[in-house]
């Protein structure tokens, strides 16, 4: 198997980093969301979920418009910063970071809103803040949530086709990820190299999947029996 | 000295949707004892404890304890529930499922020499290192109870502890309680609506009616009616 890995480990490096940004945006957006009800509540659940049923290439369009040197946003992140996002290793993390956003809210969510609030009610009755509880309760105790979070994230991002291939291209050790070494190698033939790469992401979905439900069952158990 | 003199409005969603309800509490608590305060299901009874945890923001009014204001609408007050010093035992006990019985209790700080006493004192040594899903309901009541009283506080409240056990569980419970009354003498209030509940654990009691406090006073007068009826039904039975 003469199989080139740089796709696969920007694929990974792509997934770890969306992952660890989504984390550290995710936790602080569910909680807040948690915490909220009314319209203003609905508005941003609308549009964190979006990117659920647009096709990837409609996002990417719009990043591809944003993001480009004749826009505003990207002439002033290249003339303030230097930084030049389309066809960048960090224009795909800001695609994939918007593109994956529910997979990370949406467990952190439901987990948040499973908890009994008289939990919560109770930590600030013994004295503990709002942020001790979050990180010495909440997540805690929806572990699986947080795990689920992070595996789905993780595994979305290294799926991701569309948006990358619009915002990122097919720039090897830049921006071409996995997903997109299939597309080109079926696109010059070469039937045996896309086979590789799509055994490889067939066999790590199947993993993933199997470790969220794994988990997420045992854990689940544990809460009910509370 | 817990003073309390406040109004919520509440919604009822039993009645209709837009329906609201006024609840009044108006009531003193002596300091060290325990006070019931009793009512039927649906008075307000969990409501009122709320408020006096900070849980819960009265509309109008004022709660003083022990010369501390801790709420008083007229001036802008209400002192939050993490620094009003009180221990909230929960009807489900709340306990927290992902720690160990020891981190549970220790959640909120507290003396090494009192966490001893108490595991002591409520038999919970052999639990520590349990979850609280391996504990049946009276154990995760002891470990709620001394989670609330590590912290010192000057007034616990205990929302329907025996709501959901058998009688003679609930008896010993009940002389648990009284046990670890005298040993730690602090302010009590005792939410239940069974009559036989407040008449083995307290000597005043506060009674709820029609969403508002109507009587306070020795326990045993306030629940003649209660007991004499419960006496004709077991003589003609």
């Amino acid at each position: 198997m003469s199989i080139d890995w740089g796709p696969l480990i920007l694929s990974l490096k792509l997934a770890a980093t969306v992952t660890l940004v989504l984390i550290v945006i995710g936790v602080p957006l569910a909680y807040s969301l948690s915490r909220i009800q009314g319209w203003s509540r609905a508005v941003i659940e609308t549009l964190i979920t979006m990117s659920l049923v647009l096709p990837p290439t409609v996002l990417g369009f719009y990043m591809l418009v944003l993001l480009s040197p004749n826009s505003w946003l990207g002439a002033t992140l290249e003339r303030m910063f230097g930084i030049q996002l389309l066809f960048s290793f960090a224009g795909l993390v800001v695609g994939s970071v918007i593109f994956s956003l529910p997979f990370m809210v949406g467990p952190l969510l439901n987990g948040l809103e499973g908890i009994p609030e008289s939990l919560v009610e109770a930590s600030y009755t013994l004295g503990r803040s709002k942020l001790y509880t979050l990180f010495r309760v909440q997540l805690p105790t929806i572990r699986a949530s947080v795990l689920t979070a992070l595996v789905l994230t993780f595994a979305h991002t290294i799926g991701e086709f569309g948006v990358v291939l619009m915002i990122g291209g097919n720039i090897p050790g830049k921006t071409r990820v996995a997903s997109i070494a299939i597309y080109s190698e079926l696109d010059a033939l070469n039937y045996r190299g896309a086979e590789e790469y799509a055994l490889i992401l067939l066999l790590f979905s199947f993993v993933v999947i199997l470790i969220v439900r794994l988990v997420g069952r045992g854990r689940n158990a544990r809460m009910n029996a509370i | 000295m817990l003073k309390v003199e406040i109004e919520k409005r509440l919604r009822s969603v039993a009645r209709s949707p837009d329906a609201s309800i006024k609840l009044c509490a108006k009531f003193a608590v002596e300091s060290s004892q325990i006070t019931t305060l009793y009512g039927a299901s649906g008075e307000g009874k969990t409501t009122i404890l709320r408020m006096l945890a900070g849980l819960t923001t009265p509309d109008a009014g004022r709660i003083e304890m022990e010369e501390r204001l801790w709420f008083d609408s007229s001036n802008g007050i209400n002192i939050k529930p993490q620094v009003r010093g009180v221990g909230f035992v929960f009807q489900q006990y709340a306990l927290f499922p992902a720690m160990t019985i020891e981190r549970n209790i220790k959640y909120g700080g507290g003396d090494e020499r009192l966490f001893i006493r108490l595991i002591e004192l409520l038999g919970l040594k052999s639990l520590l290192q349990r979850r609280p899903d391996q504990l049946s309901g009276g154990e995760q009541q002891r470990v709620a109870l001394a989670r609330a009283l590590m912290r010192e506080p000057t007034l616990l409240l205990l929302d329907e502890p025996f709501a959901a056990m058998d009688q003679s569980l609930k008896l010993r419970l009940h002389a648990e309680l009284i046990q670890l009354h005298l040993e730690i003498p602090v302010t009590t209030i005792l939410v239940t609506h069974d009559w036989r509940d407040a008449l083995r654990l307290s000597e005043t009691m506060i009674r709820l009616e029609h969403h508002a406090t109507t009587r306070q006073g020795p326990t045993k007068e306030l629940l003649k009616n209660e007991v004499s009826r419960f006496l004709e039904e077991i003589a003609r039975s």
